[in-house]
């Protein structure tokens, strides 16, 4: 198992380096970009089936003892949050491909290798169980989410993209600071041995460690106060580069807090979670209710989402994590779907502007019909896998006796679904605009049909994968719970990277 | 048979949309099918004693599953949910135009939501009525919005959504307490349940209980429902979906049967509502409009019904819900006949349609004198068990339970008698009328006799009834509807209460006036734009754009996550200085920083950025690293070079900044400084452990002298491999934003950056 965990890790960035050397190569390029992530997918589903069976893979790097070196574990949170993610990165790679030929392609020359590396820092975000190899890959995302944000050149993107980056280099220097603070502490970045001596310390340590890194996790995560880089940064990008960054960049900062926090059992800090997952919601949906603009909104949901992870983090239960680690895993397609929905329109329409485009719905009933599964899911409706994982959390927050939040997240649900509301009366109802605006733009004009139906064939894909997690449910849940019951009492993560 | 019928609809449902629009008006024939089959099965299982069970497991940690029971209540609802859809769709297929478009989408929906009130009314986990609670909902404002060109049907649907949402979210909080409660999600496993929580749960069911059934204050959205196609009115919002809150206070009944709370609310919406519907109901002139107050007046009638408790209740609500659902989809049948042949609704102008449009003035007038209770048909029998069981209360009840319907009673007649005056006669010239349409008649004809026939197949349909209301309320089994009860007091009291009526009715079919304005439902339109006003003011307040305010937001953040550490800090182990050069060179360091902050020039201020850099590798030589300390010399260096260059593009002062907020940004990072040095302090002063064999390892395995380059190389390799990745990808970025830049017009963006 150690090769498959070792070419998960490794293989996306060797593979990006060849795409850079062969930019010239269309053909070449894509078969590189689209292979390796294929090839990532499957081993990842392979690695979750091994690690549902078998308990978790621990793999030392170099074959150094696990206090000197690096240790890459996949455990079940790990295997499961990791399949998400590489299958959804592929899915928008295939969008990416078919939407190449309009104005709103991201240029293929970068965007195909940078995506690779990019897909390698959540990769080894996700599987490290090293605090520092944390950061580099953090580092890894960072790099090549801005220069995918920025590559194109265009001033709204430099300037939103100055925010993104001077935000996030800060939460750099914040987690270098952290694990400063953590080595001075313990002696060690190995989250295992973190997980033995973290819980060790003082109450001051302990609590000052904690709440550093929610500070430096929060900030990628994207929770209150420190979201505002996202919604200014993330609508200027392509649409394929904002679908996956929208799917994965703030789920991979939930994913350290919930690795870091319960590893090294965090439980005192419930409380503050629980109020900044609160506040989290509710701003996050109060600013996609402002918006005007498809993409604006999505944004905004994104942040307002991140509050119902936090929540069933914060509640430190085996149900609330589990609740957290199924949002989590309904989350990353579901918003990644949405973003490329909100790409078709902007295609289509030429803007994704609320005031502009109207009466799709009756022109392209197949976009109707993916927003319509994806909104209804994102607003916890039944029968989707928002509905579900909503409902795991608030079972978890009514037996953790914790109301306020779950009014806050009832409360934010139905929020939720009057922006839905709002972009569908917008942008689907109405008499189909016959003013200039309306009609497709020029740059939509060299898509070719082969183009359109490869991005319809990845949004359909992506909305039955979202589907699916809703009908297979149960086994996901029963393995959200077990990951979760790991990860409070890890003793076996422990014992198998110790061991 | 659950399961095939249900995915009937459910395939029926996908077929239509998928290919429904080459289909035209024939897209209600295939819709048919799956109604037809359910009201068939329907009907063979009302007689059935053991009720006929599916379930199907979902997600099993959470007890979500889809279960099924179908046992007389279920049956009887699903008839009248399924008959009712047959008749519906075939008077679609008359209502619409040939050409209208959109009918295949539009009777895929009808299809969905017939599938889903069939689902929800065969529930037996609660989560699977919640999940068809929630899909109604859904269809509903897919189909209120229909016609959607037009603003105020947007309005309208976006209202209906937002009611009934809210109370889904209620019903989901009260699910989750009572599944807590009661230990099981099985209604036909619970208990009555007792507590707080229990409390809880029955306030939250029965708020939404009231949402789905239009009870006042909820009862906002079904007005503006009624822009949506008349078959829709017909169907969902007077004979099935709003019934749906009906039935969840009957299956609630048993389980909140100790609790007080819930007959108290369940008595004053329901009451409240039966009044304040049958007032809006006179105030109206669009028929439409008359029949969705009276709508909202009758289910008051069952659920203030259903509240009570008594067996006798239970049944009088049961045989009203199947009164109302016939004589109700006829009188929106015949309305949208109207509406189609003469282009108008409205009471005021039409005018001697009882000569032209015959058969709708029979069937209307059938239909409405069952709404008023009168016999032979079947609102009377089901009237009278009503009036009987509130006459059977005792105490306040009675008063006030009686009183209320009573009065509720009196207004019911008399905004019939001004419908059906309104509709039919007039004194103006006689409205024109176009030809009719078979397929419109045919459903509402066929409502009508049925009004008719319940009264005169009074034992079977009293058999049903009971068993039915059997099902939920035991003591419900001794009573029947009676066909002629003779001199009782309760038909004393609907003489009485027919009479005047009457006489309320004429008076006020003489009265016009303007048609009142929707006063709720401007309250919900303006508390849900009030909440886009104040979601904007938040996001003005948070999301200003200023990266300098954000970055501010940030460090203050992390200053105060330092605070912890403050109590782990031991005193007696800190001390100033290993040696006094490092103080020196703090000092050089700190002055740098402050230097750079305050400076206005910026080449001053990269310069000052050098020097605490180079403050810095002195530090590191003081420790003992000149290889580090090197290093740290070198980059220094190339960054304040690589300043220098770039600096050339930009001006060369900072833009001008307020002093408070400079002050304050300035405070803000040196509290972060502050924090950063108490938490290493802290972090320092925590258990003694041995070192870390690196010197051993690096020598020994790695093979090589210098530790530095043995852990960047070989035992960290990862690391390093990473942040080369790390180079490549800047190097690439920077020169595709040359390439960016090389081929743009745009100015450069220099000062903006600042």
């Amino acid at each position: 198992m150690s090769a498959v965990v070792a070419v998960i890790v490794v293989g996306p960035l060797v593979a990006a380096m060849c795409g850079l050397l062969s930019s010239r190569h269309e053909v070449v390029r894509d078969i590189i970009t689209m292979g390796s992530l294929a090839v990532v997918t499957g081993l990842a589903a392979w690695l979750l089936v091994v690690v549902n069976t078998d308990g978790p893979v621990a793999v030392r790097v170099g074959g150094w003892d696990p206090g000197l070196g690096i240790v890459l574990v996949a455990d079940l949170f790990a295997a499961l949050i990791l399949l998400v993610a590489t299958a959804t990165i592929l899915l928008v790679e295939l969008f990416a491909i078919g939407q190449r030929r309009s104005a709103w392609g991201a240029d293929p020359r970068l965007a195909g290798p940078i995506l690779l590396v990019l897909t390698g820092g959540v990769v080894l975000a996700i599987l490290t169980g090293d605090l520092f190899t944390l950061f580099v890959a953090f580092e890894l995302i960072l790099v090549s989410s801005y220069v995918l944000l920025t590559h194109q050149g265009q001033r709204g993107q430099i300037r939103s993209g100055m925010t993104y980056v001077v935000m996030n280099l800060f939460a750099s220097t914040l987690f270098l600071v952290g694990v400063a603070f953590v080595y001075s502490a313990t002696g060690t970045v190995n989250l295992a041995l973190l997980a033995e001596r973290i819980p060790a310390l003082d109450d001051g340590l302990r609590m000052g460690i904690g709440l550093w890194f929610l500070v430096v996790f929060g900030t990628k995560a994207a929770i209150f106060p420190l979201f505002s880089w996202l919604p200014d940064s993330y609508p200027t990008a392509p649409t394929t580069i904002t679908a996956v960054f929208a799917g994965l960049l703030t789920k991979i900062g939930v994913y350290a807090l919930i690795r870091f926090h319960v590893l090294t059992g965090m439980d005192a800090l419930g409380p503050v979670l629980l109020v900044l997952a609160g506040l989290t919601m509710l701003v996050g949906v109060a600013g996609a209710l402002a918006q005007d603009d498809v993409k604006r909104i999505l944004s905004f949901h994104i942040v307002s989402q991140i509050g119902y992870m936090l929540m069933g983090l914060g509640l430190f239960t085996v149900a609330g994590v589990a609740g957290a680690i199924l949002f989590l895993v309904h989350q990353i397609p579901i918003k990644t779907v949405l973003f490329l929905v909100g790409g078709m329109i902007e295609v289509e329409a030429g803007t994704s502007a609320l005031d502009r485009v109207s009466g799709l719905a009756a022109r392209r009933g197949f976009i109707a019909l993916m927003f319509a599964l994806s909104a209804l899911s994102l607003a916890g409706l039944p029968p989707f896998s928002g509905f579900v994982a909503k409902l795991a959390l608030v079972d978890a927050g009514i037996d953790a006796v914790a109301i306020p939040i779950v009014v806050v997240a009832l409360v934010g649900s139905i929020l939720t679904l009057l922006s839905m509301a709002k972009i569908w009366l917008g942008v689907f109802w109405g008499s189909p605009v016959a003013n200039g605006a309306g009609v497709p733009p020029a740059g939509s004009a060299d898509l070719r049909p082969a183009g359109r139906r490869l991005m319809s064939v990845a949004t359909a894909t992506a909305v039955t994968a979202t589907l699916a997690i809703a009908v297979f449910a149960g086994p996901l849940w029963e393995m959200s719970q077990r990951a979760a019951t790991d990860l409070i009492d890890p003793t076996s993560y422990v014992a198998e990277v110790l061991g | 048979m659950i399961w095939f019928l249900l995915l009937l609809y459910a395939s029926i449902a996908v077929a239509l949309a998928a290919f429904g629009h080459r289909l035209g008006r024939h897209a209600f024939t295939v819709a048919v099918v799956p109604a037809g089959a359910t009201t068939a099965w329907s009907v063979l299982g009302l007689g059935g004693d053991e009720p006929v069970t599916a379930d199907l497991v979902w997600v099993a940690g959470l007890d979500l599953s889809l279960t099924f029971s179908v046992g007389p209540l279920a049956a009887l609802m699903s008839l009248i949910v399924a008959g009712i859809g047959v008749g519906v769709f075939v008077y679609s297929a008359g209502y619409f135009a040939a050409d209208a478009p959109g009918l295949g989408r539009f009777a895929a929906t009808l299809v969905a939501f017939s599938g889903a009130m069939v689902g929800l009314v065969w529930a037996d986990s609660i989560w699977t009525l919640f999940i068809f609670w929630e899909l109604t909902s859904i269809t509903s404002f897919l189909l209120v919005g229909h016609k959607h060109a037009d603003p105020d049907v947007r309005v309208a649907a976006r209202r209906a959504l937002l009611v009934t949402a809210s109370g889904g979210l209620s019903l989901l909080a009260g699910f989750v307490l009572v599944a807590d409660v009661t230990g099981t999600s099985r209604l036909s496993e619970m208990s009555a349940a007792a507590g707080t929580s229990a409390a809880v749960a029955a306030v939250l069911v029965m708020v939404a209980a009231a949402t789905k059934s239009a009870q006042v204050p909820f009862h906002v959205w079904l007005p503006g429902a009624m822009a949506a196609p008349t078959p829709v009115s017909a169907y969902l919002h007077s004979a099935t979906m709003v019934k749906a809150g009906v039935l969840l206070v009957a299956l609630g009944s048993p389980v909140f049967v100790d609790q007080p709370l819930w007959k108290v609310m369940g008595l004053s919406l329901g009451l409240t509502s039966m009044i304040w519907g049958a007032r809006g109901a006179l105030r109206h002139v669009d028929a439409k409009l008359i029949l969705a107050w009276g709508t909202i007046s009758q289910l008051g009638l069952m659920i203030a019904l259903l509240s009570v408790g008594t067996g006798k209740a239970m049944f009088a609500a049961v045989s009203i819900l199947l009164a109302h659902a016939v004589f109700k989809a006829a009188l929106f049948m015949v309305v949208g006949e109207i509406d189609v042949r003469t282009g108008t609704r409205d009471i005021r102008e039409l005018s001697g349609l009882w000569r032209s449009m015959p058969l709708a003035t029979a069937v209307a007038v059938v239909s409405g004198a069952s709404m008023a209770g009168l016999p032979p048909l079947l609102g009377f029998p089901a009237k009278e068990a009503a009036i009987e069981a509130v006459l059977g209360l005792s105490g306040a009840e009675a008063w006030v339970g009686g009183g209320v319907v009573i009065i509720g009673s009196v207004l019911t007649v008399a905004y019939t008698l001004r419908l059906l005056l309104g509709l039919f006669t007039g004194t103006g010239s006689p409205t024109p009328v176009a030809r009719g349409r078979v397929r419109m008649t045919v459903p509402s004809v066929t409502l009508g006799l049925l009004s008719v026939a319940g009264f005169f197949f009074l034992g079977t349909v009293s058999e049903v009834v009971r068993s039915a209301a059997t099902q939920v309320n035991a003591k419900a089994e001794v009573y029947d509807l009676v066909r002629w009860p003779g001199p009782t007091e309760a038909l004393g009291v609907s003489m009485v209460v027919v009479a005047i009526g009457v006489l309320a009715g004429l008076v006020s079919h003489r009265r016009t006036e303007p048609a009142p304005a929707p006063m709720g439902a401007a309250v919900v339109d303006h508390l849900t734009d009030g909440t886009l006003v104040v979601a904007r003011l938040i996001t003005g307040r948070v999301q200003h754009g200023s990266l300098p305010v954000y970055l501010t937001t940030m460090a203050a953040t992390a200053a105060l996550a330092t605070a912890p550490f403050l109590l782990a800090l031991d005193r007696d182990v800190l001390h100033a200085w290993d040696s006094p050069v490092q103080a020196v060179l703090a000092v050089l360091v700190v002055a740098a920083a402050l230097t750079a902050t305050t400076v206005g020039s910026r080449l001053g201020a990269a310069l000052s950025l050098g020097a605490v850099g180079i403050g810095v590798s002195g530090l590191f030589l003081v420790q003992g690293a000149p290889d580090l300390a090197l290093t740290q010399l070198l980059v220094e260096t190339v960054v304040v070079v690589g300043f220098v260059i770039g600096l050339g593009q930009l001006a060369r002062r900072f833009p001008p900044v307020g002093s408070v907020w400079r002050g304050i940004r300035i405070g803000v990072a040196g509290l972060v400084g502050a924090g950063v040095a108490i938490g290493l302090a802290a972090t320092a002063t925590g258990p003694e452990r041995p070192p870390l064999p690196l010197r051993e390892a690096s020598v020994e395995e790695g093979g090589g002298n210098n530790i530095v380059n043995v852990i960047l190389t070989d035992i960290r390799a990862l690391d390093t491999l990473g942040e080369i990745v790390v180079l490549v990808v800047v190097a690439a970025g920077v020169m595709a934003l040359a390439r960016a830049g090389r081929h743009r017009a745009d100015p450069p963006l220099g000062e903006e950056l600042a």
